[in-house]
């Protein structure tokens, strides 16, 4: 029997479709950056590592089961991820099986593990330990000291102890130096890592039926942590940081680090670099000097790059100039046509005559652009929303936009809206973790669900909130259309019957 | 041994080597890194195309591509499942031969799983001068004076049991030279009403080719995906032909001629596969060479090709052109190529195609 120190498993959403004779849909499969970097870590302190994708495992066999692995193996500690709230239910279920079939050590980290680690404790006594917050020098000290039970010398670590829950005195929150001691491009540490490289899609699906010819591959790169602001909805902003983790303001890792990242990436044949990190839109002087190393380095790569502002025409001639043009896109998310919302909600506000200038500048460089819309921000109403698909329409008839998007946002641990809901104008329906779990674990067995959403707000009901996005993308699809068809046919071709609506 | 892989990608390092431009369906997507087209057959839904990269595998990760090949799925005129394969573009040409067994190996059994009997290969056999876009049977177009051409290529297939079925030729001559030489044929244009069209007008005609004699060579005339090309609509881009002599309302259709700017002077200038996600450096170009990639003529009638001719001649005059090609000319349309001999234009492009039964 094959002995593991440590045994990384990556749980997925699990959704089971009304009809049962349909396989469940496997979803949210995007590891979290962290843990291969972690794998790595351990592997090179002389640790025995495994990393597992339950998802892949999955789609290579329909059959597999957590079970079967640990009889095959003997591991002494296993680490789940619970970044995001969307693996509530899954992760829990397999700290369950692992606890059930084996003897193993069962430790949680990630954003929801770290926001609801107390709650987790005591409702599941599959779950030994949460690391919260930073958690590359914990989970080494966790494995040096778990022998002896000296939890309490473990940093950033909340443990069972009996019937007690303990917290550790000690602290650890990662600097640009711990960042740069981690490897997050070893995927040999992942089983059946080719088939996660080929199968992921930039959307985050992995459909073994997928009716979609890839192009590309996709690789997430790792520039930094943490963030300057608070926008509404998002569980990842300055606020949660600094609960979550203690981290006041955002770190970046060195560049030289990240270069050798895509280095690897382009061995690997990972087309497109997915960055989004860009906490300091006024100043992106890092960028600058990424670029124009990755330049230096000869390094051929594509890139998708998320900008939290619009940026600079030298910005843009940079990252023309540094990325292989194949499938390079710059995303913007200005998730509201209304400058008041956007100001309302989003930490970096820009208005819509900035959006517009910088546009013009993106087309000029010939960059495609992706953009991101959402419906039941706080204090939005209907009529404001008539704004957000305004100005979709006049987005996609103008600029090289390769996808535009418009999805309800959810509700997130940690986020502004999550800790204050009266400040934001909403109404929790999911409050704890159990309310998440409870969620993920119906749409798991194919039961209704009572909330999709997690929340109402002053102005819209959860059904509105959903109905809204799905108008958006009928009107802009078929605003679309109608671009294209005259791109093709001329001006004379009839019209598309449904944008009459 | 020799370790190989086959992936469903297409390398960022074959847009360095070579430019190329896509201009099929999903065109958006393409920089998203996928694209989509679903072909129904026999009661089953398949994805059309197939992006495929053949590689060495090196050590636990690393990868080494060897070869890249667009392919895609078509029905032909007959309701036959075909695999069609562009040009194949070769990265290392060190493991040539082994690559191209295992890569055939893989083709068919891509066939096979699909119930596909036939297999068709698109090479670039000869060209000179600039080959104007398009100048695939695919969706995707090649700046074929970045590639490395190797006759050598071709009898690797056919030792493999491709079989030649057709040669398809290309055409170029100056604007200048023509509108000189066509100087004494224009009296004869009197007999036909020549119109411009645009592309809605133009779409129910195109579908009605069958009993025409001379026509520009298609894969198939069945499956819409192929034999509809992706060309932005323009003015004077599209010149059909009626006899002057038919009585009003009689609105049969004698011959058409349909062309395109060299839209691959974009791909290389502005470095973009996808130049029409682009608006502005579609209108604001001045391009060198159009072409000819669509026609068809209902009798082999001479002077009704030379009445369209001169239409095509202005526009691309008009809008600052120096040659004009015209392609998909199949190597037994004697009628054609003579017409084109005689008022000096030149071949410039041959692309065989290949076949190869699946059993």
């Amino acid at each position: 029997m094959k002995k593991y120190d440590f045994v990384f498993v990556h749980p997925t959403t699990h959704i089971k479709t009304a009809n049962s004779t349909t396989n469940d849909s496997i979803t949210y499969v995007i590891m979290p950056l962290g843990t291969m970097a972690i794998a790595d870590l351990l592997d090179r302190e002389g640790y025995e590592v495994k990393v597992i994708h339950t998802g892949i495992e999955q789609m290579l066999n329909r059959d597999f089961s957590l079970k079967d692995l640990l009889k095959k193996y003997e591991v002494s500690m296993v680490g789940i991820d619970l970044h995001w709230y969307v693996h509530s239910y899954d992760a829990i279920r397999l700290a369950e099986m692992v606890k059930r079939y084996s003897n193993s050590f069962v430790v949680l980290g990630g954003f929801t593990a770290s926001y609801f680690a107390e709650e987790i404790l005591s409702r599941f006594i599959s779950v030994d330990a949460v690391i919260r917050g930073d958690s590359e020098t914990p989970l080494l000290e966790l494995l040096k000291h778990r022998s002896g039970k000296e939890f309490n010398e473990v940093p950033n670590l909340i443990y069972r102890d009996g019937e007690s829950i303990k917290n550790s005195n000690r602290r650890f929150i990662a600097k640009t130096s711990d960042l740069d001691r981690l490897n997050f491009s070893n995927f040999t540490l992942l089983s059946n890592f080719d088939k996660y490289r080929r199968c992921i899609s930039q959307f985050g699906d992995l459909d073994p039926y997928a009716v979609k010819a890839k192009l590309k591959t996709q690789g997430w790169t790792c520039i930094g942590r943490g963030c300057p602001v608070n926008c509404s909805y998002c569980g990842g902003g300055r606020k949660a940081f600094e609960i979550l983790s203690g981290r006041l303001s955002p770190i970046f890792r060195s560049k030289e680090k990240v270069i050798e990242t895509l280095a690897e990436f382009e061995e690997m044949k990972i087309s497109c670099a997915y960055m989004d990190f860009d906490p300091l839109p006024e100043k992106r002087n890092y960028y600058h000097d990424l670029f124009d190393l990755i330049r230096r380095e000869k390094i051929d790569i594509s890139a998708q790059f998320l900008l939290w502002a619009p940026s600079d025409k030298r910005f843009l001639r940079d990252f023309r100039r540094t990325f292989n043009p194949l499938y390079s896109t710059i995303t913007m998310s200005p998730e509201s046509g209304s400058e008041h919302i956007r100001e309302l909600n989003k930490g970096f506000y820009y208005s819509n005559g900035k959006l517009f200038r910088w546009l013009d500048n993106v087309k000029k460089e010939i960059i495609p652009v992706q953009l991101y819309f959402t419906s039941g921000l706080s204090g939005e109403t209907k009529r404001h929303f008539e704004e957000t698909i305004k100005l979709g329409k006049k987005l996609v008839e103008e600029y090289p936009i390769v996808s535009i998007s418009c999805s309800p946002i959810e509700l997130e641990p940690a986020s502004p809206r999550f800790l204050y809901p009266k400040k934001y104008g909403i109404s929790l329906k999911v409050k704890s973790f159990i309310d998440f779990y409870n969620v993920f674990k119906r749409l798991a067995r194919g039961l209704s669900i009572t909330t999709q959403l997690g929340y109402r707000t002053d102005f819209l009901s959860e059904p509105q909130i959903v109905e809204l996005s799905l108008r958006f993308r009928e009107e802009i699809s078929s605003k679309n259309y109608e671009k294209w068809q005259k791109f093709y046919f001329g001006d004379q071709h009839p019209r598309n019957p449904c944008s009459n609506r | 041994m020799l370790k190989l892989r086959i992936e469903n990608r297409l390398p960022l390092a074959l847009f360095n080597k070579v430019h190329f431009l896509y201009a099929g369906p999903d065109l958006m997507s393409f920089p998203l890194g996928m694209i989509s087209n679903v072909l129904d057959y026999a009661g089953r839904s398949l994805q059309r195309f197939h992006p495929m990269t053949v590689s060495k595998v090196v050590g636990e990760r690393f990868l080494i591509d060897q070869m890249f090949c667009f392919s895609f799925f078509y029905i032909d005129d007959e309701g036959e499942l075909v695999l069609f394969l562009t040009h194949p573009y070769w990265f290392d040409r060190t493991s040539i031969e082994e690559c191209l067994k295992f890569f055939l190996k893989e083709v068919e059994e891509l066939a096979k799983i699909n119930n596909c009997r036939c297999i068709k290969l698109e090479f670039h056999d000869e060209y000179s001068s600039i080959v104007s876009f398009p100048n695939s049977l695919s969706d995707f177009s090649y700046e074929l004076s970045d590639m490395e051409i190797k006759k050598q290529d071709l009898y690797r297939f056919q030792q493999n049991g491709f079989v030649e079925k057709n040669v398809v030729l290309c055409y170029e001559q100056s604007v200048k030279e023509i509108k000189e030489k066509m100087k004494d044929a224009l009296h004869k244009c009197k007999s036909y009403i020549i119109d411009s069209v645009d592309r809605s007008e133009f779409i129910n005609m195109e579908r009605k080719l069958e009993n025409f004699n001379a026509k520009s060579y298609s894969l198939s005339n069945r499956d819409l995906i192929v034999s509809q090309r992706f060309i932005p609509s323009f003015k004077d881009a599209i010149f059909v032909a009626h006899k002057r002599s038919n009585l009003v309302g009689d609105s049969t259709l004698d011959g058409f001629l349909r062309w395109s700017p060299n839209f691959l002077e974009l791909v290389k200038k502005y470095r973009t596969p996808v130049p029409y996600l682009f608006n502005s450096i579609l209108k604001n170009n001045n391009f060198k060479v159009g072409k000819i990639f669509s026609w068809a003529l209902r009798e082999k009638n001479a002077k009704l090709f030379l009445c369209l001719l001169f239409r095509v001649i202005n526009s691309m005059k008009q809008n600052g052109l120096e040659n004009c090609q015209i392609a998909y000319v199949d190597n037994e349309q004697n009628f054609m190529k003579n017409i084109l001999e005689r008022y000096g234009f030149i071949k410039i492009h041959t692309i065989k195609i290949l076949e190869k039964r699946v059993s």
